[in-house]
């Protein structure tokens, strides 16, 4: 029985992180660094979607809403400071992304306080089913993120578009003589990051509740999940966030749950120590 | 006659390319000794796995009688093999005579203790590389240039002063990477002095060459490499007349 | 308004020690450190646990000191082939997993409720407990300072600069990359863990709240106002930085619209637009 409640519970915590992780993972591959304002995109798609639903807008159109609009924050941000710092290697748009990361974060502050506070959703009756508990909630959780996922992955695949973001993530001189325009692929990376981190960060605040640090205390297991999954792999990142999850989750047993975080944090540091390529063998 | 350095067997390969393949030869103390081959041979590779900075899969390297091809590539240089690299590494925003004091082995002021004690001793050690490091800088031709920036040095200086860094350390022997790549003619007769000097100071001289002149002018010795494996050996002369040699450099296009 | 002054002073000392740290590991080295502030807090709960203890004051700082730096010197070790971008992710991850270390440990910290009642050195005679701090503090940023400044000079800063340059070539020339980037480390965790002791025995309570990645970004910034390299740009970019924020901190006596959440909230914003802006000045596209 406790084995299956830790099975479920560590499904949904793959869902969750698998949306951001796979926007750590998307931006590593193709602009070549590691962005750690992401989780506040989580936060800040969170609150935008508290925010629209005080104009009585049912969840799942908030949600879309403040994710649509979260995901444009990202872009105006990358145009308007992060593509002047492209030619400046790996350690200015990370700091650039730790400044952001302060300025999203005291932003939520700022309008919302330090409290916790719950989006209107009434809590339902859980199914059960060959023994599983799962309330709808988490159904409806796991059911989006892997649509959503399914969609990444096959816009990737196999659109004209998809194809562009690709080979400027494997060769970017090559791309442009292909006649990929570079600057294109790298907006439309960052709408869908903070498209997809917004995601995440409304369905982590449905499972349990907004808080200004709600994405602050994933970063490292999103870290962990991105680097795991071999940075720049969709398919990686979500196959890394289920092994993570299901780590963390039966380290229960003998760790404390506080501790969950710690040890996404040795996760994370064993795999860059031993093999830094991640599971899956990263395109770039 | 003493060999100062023994390649016997050496292997290594890099995903699907063996790029030195069980190769063998040795280098006679205190002579010029040159290193040739088409582009892709290996030979860079060779210097490389000679002076630690890869690891051969097998094979044994030995210098002045020493196995060494499992120790790591500070060590190998402590012991008096130095190397310079193709592409010159010059530490840009230092002065040219940085450049050379950081190679002093054993400087009491590199360690941190010494920045908690008085000065003097710190100060007497780099009085004395200081003259050390103008008399190399002398001998190389860029005593003038000592207080530029590395970064201004033209091509040939660069080549210059990797050379330089080499000598700072009194080495036994020198790898040397294409020393006159990129180096306009009038300084490679320069270098090509210096390079006689080094040698009649007592050291050993390795040197990766593409330009023949340069070969035949210095080398009393010269090796071949194509495809990882050492194809011929002998005087210039008898090199230069090796039909095996003129195959690999021609593609091997057989007459 | 003097209180104020010798208030932000305090401040801007304390995290001179913590830049000074950075600037040895990153400005000379070339070793980024996202995490600084982890070695900022086991530098003030080691003081703070020992001087409650009724260590004297100046072993409990030496203490608090060593362990910082041994530490760094652990991370360095650990990290001895990592590329910039993962030593980044690695730093930033060490810094919350050690404040989740001092949450979530009651026994050895106090958990959330931290650490009270943590002593001050004993005053000067004649002169108030906040002057004789800010003398105190002065005193010890001074020998730092010294300390630092002979490191950028004498040959093994040259030898730290060279590794910032390019590894290989001091590896060419026979000296240990690897044992100086821990030593850069050690040295610069150490300084970090000082400034910590300083900040545990001023405040008198620390709790695990305090040592979030703003400290971290707090001296990122002054570093890099300082341009990555001088103790005496690192200095005088920290009093700028700190005379900034810890100067809009005492603003709340005044400003009566935003209330102290807002208000911090607002000054780690405009600590964020700062880093973000200087940033943007330092690597602006055409400049070396």
């Amino acid at each position: 029985m406790e084995f299956k409640i830790y099975l479920i519970s560590a499904l949904v915590m793959a869902a969750i992180w698998s949306l951001p992780a796979a926007a750590i993972s998307l931006i590593y591959g193709v602009l070549r660094y590691p962005n750690f304002a992401i989780p506040e995109f989580m936060t800040l798609g969170a609150y935008l979607t508290l925010l629209l639903c005080g104009f009585s807008l049912p969840l799942w159109a908030a949600g879309l809403l403040a994710a649509v609009v979260t995901g444009l924050i990202a872009l105006a941000v990358d145009q308007t400071a992060f593509r002047f710092v492209r030619k400046a290697g790996i350690l200015p748009p990370v700091l650039l992304s730790l400044g952001l990361m302060l300025v999203l974060q005291n932003f939520v502050r700022f309008g919302w306080g330090n409290g916790n506070l719950q989006f209107p959703i009434l809590p339902m009756r859980p199914f059960i089913i060959a023994g599983f508990i799962i309330t709808p909630v988490q159904a409806a959780i796991i059911g989006l993120v892997v649509v959503i996922l399914a969609g990444v992955f096959l816009g990737l695949r196999y659109t004209e578009f998809g194809r562009a973001v690709r080979a400027t993530s494997t060769n970017p001189e090559l791309a442009i003589v292909t006649g990929v325009q570079p600057e294109r692929v790298y907006g439309a990376v960052l709408f869908a990051a903070g498209f997809l981190a917004a995601v995440g960060g409304i369905v982590l605040a449905t499972e349990t509740s907004l808080n200004p640090l709600l994405g602050w205390r994933v970063l490292i297991p999103l870290f962990a999940v991105a680097i795991l999954g071999g940075l720049g792999s969709v398919v990686g990142a979500a196959l890394a966030a289920v092994l993570v999850g299901l780590t963390s989750e039966f380290s229960l047993f003998i760790l404390p749950s506080s501790y969950k975080t710690a040890l996404a944090f040795l996760v994370l540091t064993l795999v860059l120590l031993v093999r830094p390529s991640g599971l899956v063998k990263s395109r770039s | 006659m003493k060999q100062i350095l023994e390649i016997k067997d050496v292997s290594r390969r890099f995903g699907g390319l063996q790029a030195v393949n069980k190769c063998r030869f040795s280098v006679r103390a205190g002579s010029i000794t040159g290193l040739v081959g088409p582009n892709g041979a290996g030979k860079s590779t060779l210097f490389s796995l000679v002076s630690g900075f890869v690891r051969p899969d097998s094979g044994e390297v030995l210098f002045d009688g020493n196995h060494i091809e499992k120790l790591s590539a500070h060590e190998i240089a402590r012991l008096g093999l130095r190397r310079t690299f193709q592409i010159p590494r010059e530490l840009k925003q230092m002065t040219v005579l940085e450049n050379l004091l950081l190679v002093p082995e054993r400087q009491f002021g590199d360690q941190v203790r010494s920045v908690l004690l008085p000065g003097k001793r710190v100060h007497e050690e780099e009085r004395i590389n200081l003259q050390k490091a103008q008399g190399v800088l002398e001998m190389v031709g860029l005593g003038e240039k000592a207080q530029h920036p590395a970064a201004l040095l033209s091509g040939g200086q660069k080549k210059l002063l990797e050379l330089a860094r080499c000598l700072m350390a009194d080495p036994k022997l020198l790898l040397l990477d294409e020393p006159t790549a990129g180096v306009n003619p009038t300084l490679i007769r320069h270098l090509m002095s210096v390079l006689r000097r080094i040698h009649a100071s007592g050291v050993t001289l390795l040197i990766i060459e593409h330009n023949m002149t340069v070969i035949m002018e210095l080398c009393e010795r010269v090796i071949v490499m194509d495809r990882g494996q050492v194809i011929a050996a002998g005087t210039p002369a008898e090199i230069q007349s090796n039909k095996e040699v003129l195959d690999a450099y021609l593609g091997g296009v057989s007459a | 308004m003097i209180d104020y002054l010798i208030a932000i002073l305090i401040f801007a000392g304390i995290y001179g020690f913590v830049a000074l740290g950075l600037n040895i590991q990153w400005g000379l080295t070339g070793l980024i450190n996202l995490g600084q502030v982890a070695f900022f807090a086991v530098g003030a709960y080691t003081f703070a646990l020992l001087s409650k203890a009724g260590v004297p004051f100046l072993l409990a700082v030496a203490v608090a000191t060593t362990l910082s730096g041994v530490f760094g010197a652990a991370v360095a070790m650990f990290t001895p082939r990592l590329r910039e971008d993962y030593l980044a992710i690695v730093t930033l991850g060490f810094s919350e997993f050690v404040r989740l270390v001092l949450l979530n440990e009651k026994w050895l910290a106090g958990g959330p409720d931290g650490v009270a009642g943590v002593p001050r050195p004993a005053s000067f005679p004649g002169l108030g407990s906040e002057t004789s701090f800010l003398i105190v503090t002065a005193l010890a940023l001074a020998f730092a300072f010294w300390f630092t400044r002979r490191i950028e000079r004498y040959p093994i800063g040259r030898t730290l600069k060279a590794i910032r340059e390019d590894e290989g070539v001091v590896t060419s020339v026979g000296k240990v990359a690897l044992a100086y980037k821990t030593k850069a480390f050690l040295l610069g965790a150490a300084l970090a863990g000082l400034g910590g002791a300083f900040f545990a025995s001023y405040l008198s309570y620390i709790s695990p709240d305090m040592f979030g990645p703003n400290v971290s970004i707090y001296v990122l910034a002054a570093v890099l106002i300082g341009a990555q390299g001088s103790s005496v740009a690192t200095l005088l970019s920290t009093a700028l930085v700190a005379a900034l924020l810890e100067g809009t901190r005492l603003l709340k006596d005044y400003i009566t619209f935003v209330d102290g959440v807002e208000l911090a909230a607002l000054r780690l914003m405009v600590l964020g637009l700062a880093l973000i802006a200087i940033v943007m000045v330092r690597y602006r596209p055409g400049r070396p």
